[in-house]
C-alpha cells in the first residue's frame, strides 16, 4: 500500500508533495482503511486526477505565456521518423545493443510463458478436472503409496463407495498393430472400463464410446482409435466406424475415434506408479493410439494388481473426505481377505497433482528465471538509453537554443524510442518463435501436453507492453531533462559542466548495473546448482554399465503358448530365448547378449517373498522387484558380483531352484546374517540364494535401489522383456542387424524402443537436463547483458572524466594508473553486484531444492565459481574503457577547452 | 491578505468551508464531515481535498490552527484547519447566492413552496 501511495504521489507537483505529502499519506491511509473495494479504486483515481490537475494549474499559473499550439501533421511525423533512423544509424552499436536486449527479453519471456501456459494454465481436456482423483492402493509393508489396484478390489470400491460420483479403471498395454500390408507396429493402447471416457468427459470425434455390454468379460472385440492413427491410417475417413484393425492375429471392430487430447495425463499417471508402468518406462513421449474395453473379470486374482482406478468426486466432496471413506473400505477388505490384502490401504490423490506434480517445480523455476532475465533486459535498456540521453544533452541544448520547441524535442525522442522499441519487438517475436521451437525440441516427452504448446497472444501482449513502456519511458529522459533544466543553465554550464548532475546520473546508472549484476549472479548460481546436480547424478554408480549396450524391447506373439498350468516349462519361450542368444552372440562385433524380463531402468513388478524359517518376519517386508534374467545378463550389463556365484545355464528345471539377490535385499532381509545358502519361498517353491549382485538403480539415477530378486531364465521363462546386446563400436549401428536376426527367427515379433541403453539413461534425466539447459541459457544471457551494462557505465565515466583524466596525466599520472582507476570502478560495481546477488541467491535457491541432487542450495563451490565468472566478465567489460582512458592524450583534451 | 474570491465558489470549496463552520478539523475529519453533511452525496478524495485546501490557504479563506493534538491521543503530524473571517464572508456570499437561486426556482415553480415547519 505504501509503495502504491508513493507511486501515486509522483503524479503530484513536487511543491505540493512537500507541503502536504505527510498529511496526505495519513488521510489516505485512514480513508483506505474505511473504504470498500470500489471506494478504494475511487481513492486511487482521485489522487491521480487531482495530481495532474494541480500540475496543470501550476504550469498555467507560473509559466507566463502559453505556447502557441501547432498542429502536428503526418508529414512532420514522417520527417521525424526519417530523422530518427538517421540518428540511430549514426550509432549502430547502441541501436544494436538496445534492439537485441529488448528482443532477448521479449523472446525468452514469451517462449517460456507460452510453455507454462500450454502445460499448466490452459484448461485440461478433462471435464471439471478438480473433481477427478486417482485412487491408488498402498502397501504398508513396502511403504509404497501409489500401486495399481486388483480387479476384485476395484469392484468392491465401486459397490461400497458413496462419495465418488463415478469410479473407472484403466490399464496400459502395448499392442501389435498388424496392417494388411507392411510391417506390424507396436502401439501404445489403454484398456478402459466403459465408464472411463464419459467420466473424464472425452467425447469421440466419430462413433461412440464403449457400452456396458461391450465391457463384460469375454465381450466383443471392439476398439476405439486415436485421432493421430485415424489420420495416418484412415485419412480421417468419417466412415471408419465398422471397419476392422488387426491386433496381433485377431480382428477388432472400430466403433469410434477419440480426439488427440484423450490420452491426457496417461504417461504421468503411469510414471508415478510403483510398478506396471507400461510404456511410461520407455521414456520419451508416447502417444496412445488404441482404446480397448477393459472387460474385467470379477473373479480375477485379488493378489494381482493390474489396473489403475480413477474417480470423480461427488459434488461438495473433498479429496480428504474421499480418502477417509476409501481408507475405511480398504480396511474392511483387508479384514475380509487377510491373505491377499494384508497391509493394503487406499490413497486418494487429486489428478492434477499427479499429472502436473512432476513438472510444476521446474516450470515455476523457469518462470522465475525468465522474469529475472526480463528485469535485467529492462535495466539494460534503461541504462543504454540513459547513456545515450546523457551523450545528447548538448545536442538538445543547442537545438532548443536555436528555437526547437520542447514539444518538438519530446516528439523526436518519442519517435526514436518507438523506432528502437518497434525493432526490438520484431526481433523479440522472431526469437520467441525460434526459442519456443528450440524449447519444444529439447523438452522431455513426459511433460504433459507439451506437443500442443504454441505462442500465446496474451503472453506476447503483456511482454511487449512492458518492454515498450521501458523503452519509451527511458527514451524520453533527455527531453524531460531539457525541459526541467531550461536552456540557459545548460549553455552557461557548457562543456565544463561541474558534473554534479552528471554524478547523480552516473550513480543511478551504476545502481542499475549493480542490480543487473546481482540478478545475473542469482541466475548463474541457480544454473550452477542444476549443472552440479546433473553432474552428480551422472556420477552416481547405476550398478550397470550402459555404454556400448543396445536395448530392444519385445513381446512374444500370442501364438506362443503361455498356459499357466505349464509354467515354468514353456518350451517354445525358452527355445526363443536360447535361439536369440546363440544367433546374436555368433555375430561379429558382439561381446555378449542377454534376454531379460526387464531392462535395468525398468521398474518391472514386485512380489512378496519370505525367508524359509523366518516366515513370521515377512509381514512387514517390502515386496522385492522380480528380475528374470538369463545367464548372459550379468556379463552384458557388467553388474558386479558381490558374493557367491553368478546364475548359469546349469540352473535349469533339472537343477534345484536358485536365485540371486541384490545388496539392498541382502541388507534389508538378512542384515548381518549370511544370505548365501539361505532359502526364500516365492511363487510356490523354495529357492536357494546362490549369489549377491551389486544394486542396479531401476527407478532412475536419482533414486536408491529397491530390494530385488533375480530368477534364472532356465527356471522362469521370459515371454516379454528386453534383448540387450553389448557390442564393439556404436550400439545404434547394430540395431538393423538385431532386427534382421529377430525377424528371421520370428517374423511375427516386433521389436520396440530399440535404442542404445545410454539413451534410456539419459531420458530418465531428460527433465533435469532440460531445466538446466534453459536456466543455463538464461544465466548466460543475463551475464552478457550485465557485461554490456558494465561496459556502458564505464565508457560513460571515461567520456565524462576525459578532462580530469587529461589533467591527471598532464600532472604526471601514468597510463597504468589511469587504467587502474577505471578497472577499479568496474571492480566496485562487480563486488556490489556479487554481494547482493549472493545474498539473493541464498534466499532464492531454496526454491530450487526440489530440483537439486547431491548439492545444497548454498553450495560454496558453486558460488565461488559464479564469483569467479562474474569477476572475469567485469574485468573484461572494464578493459576496453580502461584502455580508452589510458590512451587519452592530455594535449588534445586541454586544447579542446 | 488577498481579496475574497468572487462567487461562485467551486462546489468542493463550498462544502469544505461549510464543514469548517463546526470548528477546527483535521484532514480526514473534514472528508468525513463533508460526506456526512451531504448524506454521502459528496465524497472528496484526499487528493481533491488537499488540492482545494492548498488554494483555500493561499487565498486566506482557511488557516492552520496552532493546535496540536495530544500526542497520546492522535498523530502529531495531523494539522488542524479553521475558517478565517474572510472565509466566513466568502461562505456567506456563496450561501446567499444559492439562496437567491433557490428562491428563483421556487418563484418559477421548479420547486414547491416551503412547507410550514411544525411548531
Amino acid at each position: 500500500m505504501s509503495l502504491l501511495l508513493r507511486l501515486l504521489l509522483l503524479a503530484w507537483p513536487a511543491e505540493l508533495r512537500e507541503e502536504f505529502g505527510d498529511e496526505l499519506r495519513l488521510v489516505f491511509r485512514d480513508a483506505w482503511r474505511d473504504a470498500g473495494i470500489a471506494a478504494r479504486f475511487g481513492l486511487v483515481l482521485d489522487l491521480l486526477v487531482s495530481g495532474l490537475r494541480e500540475r496543470r494549474a501550476e504550469r498555467t499559473v507560473h509559466v507566463t505565456p502559453a505556447p502557441q499550439r501547432k498542429r502536428v501533421t503526418m508529414r512532420d511525423l514522417l520527417a521525424e521518423f526519417r530523422q530518427a533512423l538517421r540518428s540511430l544509424a549514426r550509432t549502430p552499436g547502441f541501436a544494436f545493443a538496445v534492439i537485441l536486449t529488448l528482443g532477448l527479453g521479449i523472446g525468452a519471456n514469451t517462449a517460456i510463458f507460452s510453455v507454462v501456459d500450454g502445460v499448466l494454465l490452459r484448461p485440461a481436456p478433462f471435464e471439471a478436472m478438480d473433481r477427478l482423483t486417482m485412487v491408488w492402493e498402498t502397501d504398508r509393508k513396502s511403504g509404497t503409496l501409489r500401486e495399481p489396484a486388483s480387479i476384485p478390489d476395484y469392484f468392491d470400491f465401486l459397490e461400497r463407495s458413496r462419495r465418488f460420483e463415478r469410479l473407472a479403471a484403466f490399464s496400459p498395454i502395448t499392442a501389435t498393430l498388424t496392417p494388411d500390408a507392411g510391417d506390424p507396429a507396436r502401439v501404445a493402447a489403454l484398456w478402459v472400463s466403459h465408464g472411463f471416457l464419459p467420466m473424464v468427459g472425452i467425447r469421440p470425434l466419430v462413433g461412440t464410446t464403449f457400452t456396458e455390454e461391450q465391457d463384460r468379460a469375454q465381450g466383443p472385440s471392439v476398439v476405439l482409435i486415436g485421432e493421430a492413427l485415424w489420420t495416418e491410417r484412415f485419412a480421417r475417413d468419417p466412415k471408419v466406424v465398422g471397419r476392422t484393425v488387426r491386433l496381433g492375429e485377431s480382428p477388432f471392430t472400430i466403433i469410434g475415434v477419440l480426439p488427440a487430447s484423450a490420452d491426457f495425463g496417461t504417461l504421468q499417471i503411469l510414471g508415478m506408479a510403483a510398478y506396471r508402468r507400461g510404456y511410461a518406462d520407455r521414456g520419451g513421449a508416447v502417444r496412445v493410439d488404441l482404446w480397448l474395453p477393459l472387460q474385467a473379470n470379477r473373479d480375477a486374482d485379488r493378489g494381482n494388481h493390474p489396473i489403475f482406478v480413477m474417480g470423480r468426486l461427488g459434488r461438495g466432496v473433498t479429496a480428504g473426505m474421499a480418502q477417509d471413506e476409501m481408507g475405511t473400505i480398504a480396511a474392511e477388505l483387508e479384514r475380509l481377505y487377510p491373505e491377499p490384502n494384508d497391509g493394503r490401504g487406499a490413497n486418494v490423490e487429486p489428478l492434477a497433482s499427479v499429472v502436473f506434480g512432476g513438472v510444476r517445480p521446474a516450470l515455476f523455476v523457469l518462470v522465475g528465471a525468465v522474469v529475472l532475465v526480463l528485469l535485467v533486459a529492462c535495466a539494460n535498456v534503461a541504462n543504454l538509453l540513459l547513456a545515450k540521453g546523457a551523450a545528447r544533452e548538448r545536442e538538445v541544448t543547442v537545438r532548443s537554443a536555436l528555437g526547437a520547441s520542447a514539444s518538438r524535442l519530446t516528439r523526436q525522442f518519442l519517435v526514436e524510442s518507438a523506432v528502437l522499441t518497434g525493432a526490438g519487438v520484431v526481433v523479440g517475436l522472431l526469437l520467441a518463435f525460434a526459442g519456443l521451437k528450440l524449447l519444444l525440441a529439447l523438452a522431455p516427452g513426459n511433460i504433459p501436453r507439451v506437443s500442443a504448446v504454441g505462442i500465446d497472444a496474451r503472453v506476447l501482449g503483456v511482454t511487449l507492453l512492458i518492454a515498450a513502456m521501458v523503452g519509451v519511458a527511458f527514451g524520453m529522459v533527455p527531453a524531460i531533462q531539457a525541459r526541467r533544466r531550461g536552456v540557459n543553465l545548460h549553455l552557461q554550464a557548457g562543456s565544463a559542466r561541474g558534473a554534479s548532475a552528471g554524478r547523480e546520473h552516473r550513480r543511478f546508472r551504476s545502481a542499475l548495473v549493480v542490480a543487473e549484476l546481482a540478478l545475473a549472479v542469482i541466475l548463474m548460481a541457480g544454473a550452477g546448482l542444476l549443472i552440479k546436480s546433473l553432474w552428480r547424478l551422472y556420477q552416481v554408480d547405476p550398478g550397470f554399465l550402459a555404454q556400448g549396450v543396445l536395448k530392444a524391447e519385445f513381446q512374444l506373439p500370442s501364438s506362443y503358448p503361455q498356459r499357466r498350468s505349464e509354467w515354468p516349462r514353456w518350451q517354445e519361450i525358452r527355445r526363443f530365448g536360447a535361439e536369440v542368444r546363440s544367433r546374436v552372440a555368433a555375430l561379429p562385433g558382439v561381446t555378449s547378449v542377454t534376454v531379460a524380463g526387464a531392462h535395468p531402468l525398468e521398474a518391472g513388478y514386485t512380489s512378496s517373498i519370505a525367508v524359509v524359517g523366518r516366515e513370521a518376519e515377512a509381514g512387514d517386508w517390502p515386496e522385492p522387484s522380480i528380475r528374470m534374467v538369463d545367464p548372459g545378463y550379468q556379463a552384458t550389463l557388467r553388474v558386479p558380483l558381490r558374493e557367491g556365484r553368478a546364475l548359469s545355464d546349469a540352473d535349469d528345471l533339472n537343477a534345484p531352484p536358485v536365485v540371486a539377490i541384490n545388496e539392498t535385499a541382502r541388507r534389508r532381509f538378512f542384515g548381518d546374517r549370511p544370505a548365501l545358502g539361505q532359502r526364500i519361498s516365492m511363487w510356490g517353491a523354495e529357492r536357494t540364494i546362490v549369489g549377491v549382485l551389486a544394486d542396479e538403480r531401476f527407478h532412475g539415477l536419482a533414486e536408491a535401489a529397491s530390494p530385488a530378486v533375480y530368477l534364472p531364465s532356465g527356471q522362469a521363462p521370459i515371454p516379454n522383456g528386453s534383448i540387450l546386446v553389448r557390442v564393439e563400436g556404436d550400439p545404434a549401428a547394430f540395431a538393423p542387424t538385431l532386427r534382421r536376426v529377430v525377424r528371421e527367427l520370428e517374423p511375427g515379433l516386433v521389436l520396440s524402443a530399440v535404442e542404445p541403453l545410454v539413451e534410456t539413461v539419459s531420458q530418465s534425466v531428460a527433465q533435469r537436463r532440460f531445466t538446466m539447459l534453459v536456466l543455463g541459457a538464461f544465466a548466460a544471457v543475463a551475464l552478457l547483458l550485465a557485461m554490456v551494462g558494465v561496459h556502458g557505465v564505464l565508457s560513460y565515466t571515461v567520456a565524462q572524466r576525459n578532462r580530469e583524466i587529461g589533467i591527471r596525466m598532464a600532472l604526471g599520472a601514468d597510463r597504468a594508473n589511469v587504467g587502474r582507476l577505471i578497472v577499479g570502478q568496474g571492480a566496485k560495481l562487480a563486488i556490489g553486484g556479487l554481494g547482493i546477488g549472493v545474498l539473493g541467491s541464498l534466499g532464492v535457491s531454496r526454491l530450487l531444492s526440489a530440483l537439486l541432487f547431491g548439492v545444497t542450495p548454498g553450495d560454496p563451490a558453486t558460488l565461488a565459481m559464479v564469483a569467479l565468472a562474474l569477476g572475469g566478465v567485469a574485468l573484461l567489460a572494464s578493459w576496453l574503457p580502461a584502455r580508452r582512458a589510458a590512451r587519452v592524450d592530455p594535449m588534445v583534451v586541454l586544447r579542446e577547452e | 491578505m488577498p481579496d475574497s474570491p468572487a462567487v461562485p465558489l467551486p462546489p468542493a470549496w463550498f462544502h469544505l468551508l461549510l464543514a469548517l463552520t463546526g470548528g477546527e478539523r483535521h484532514g480526514y475529519a473534514l472528508m468525513q464531515a463533508v460526506a456526512a453533511e451531504s448524506d454521502g452525496q459528496v465524497q472528496l478524495g484526499p487528493g481533491t481535498l488537499y488540492g482545494a485546501l492548498k488554494r483555500l490557504l493561499e487565498l486566506g479563506l482557511v488557516e492552520e490552527s496552532g493546535r496540536r493534538p495530544d500526542p497520546a491521543m492522535d498523530d502529531e503530524r495531523r494539522r488542524y484547519y479553521r475558517l478565517t473571517p474572510a472565509g466566513r464572508r466568502a461562505l456567506r456570499a456563496e450561501a446567499v447566492r444559492h439562496d437567491r437561486l433557490v428562491s428563483l426556482a421556487r418563484a418559477k415553480r421548479v420547486l414547491p413552496a416551503p412547507r410550514p415547519r411544525p411548531a
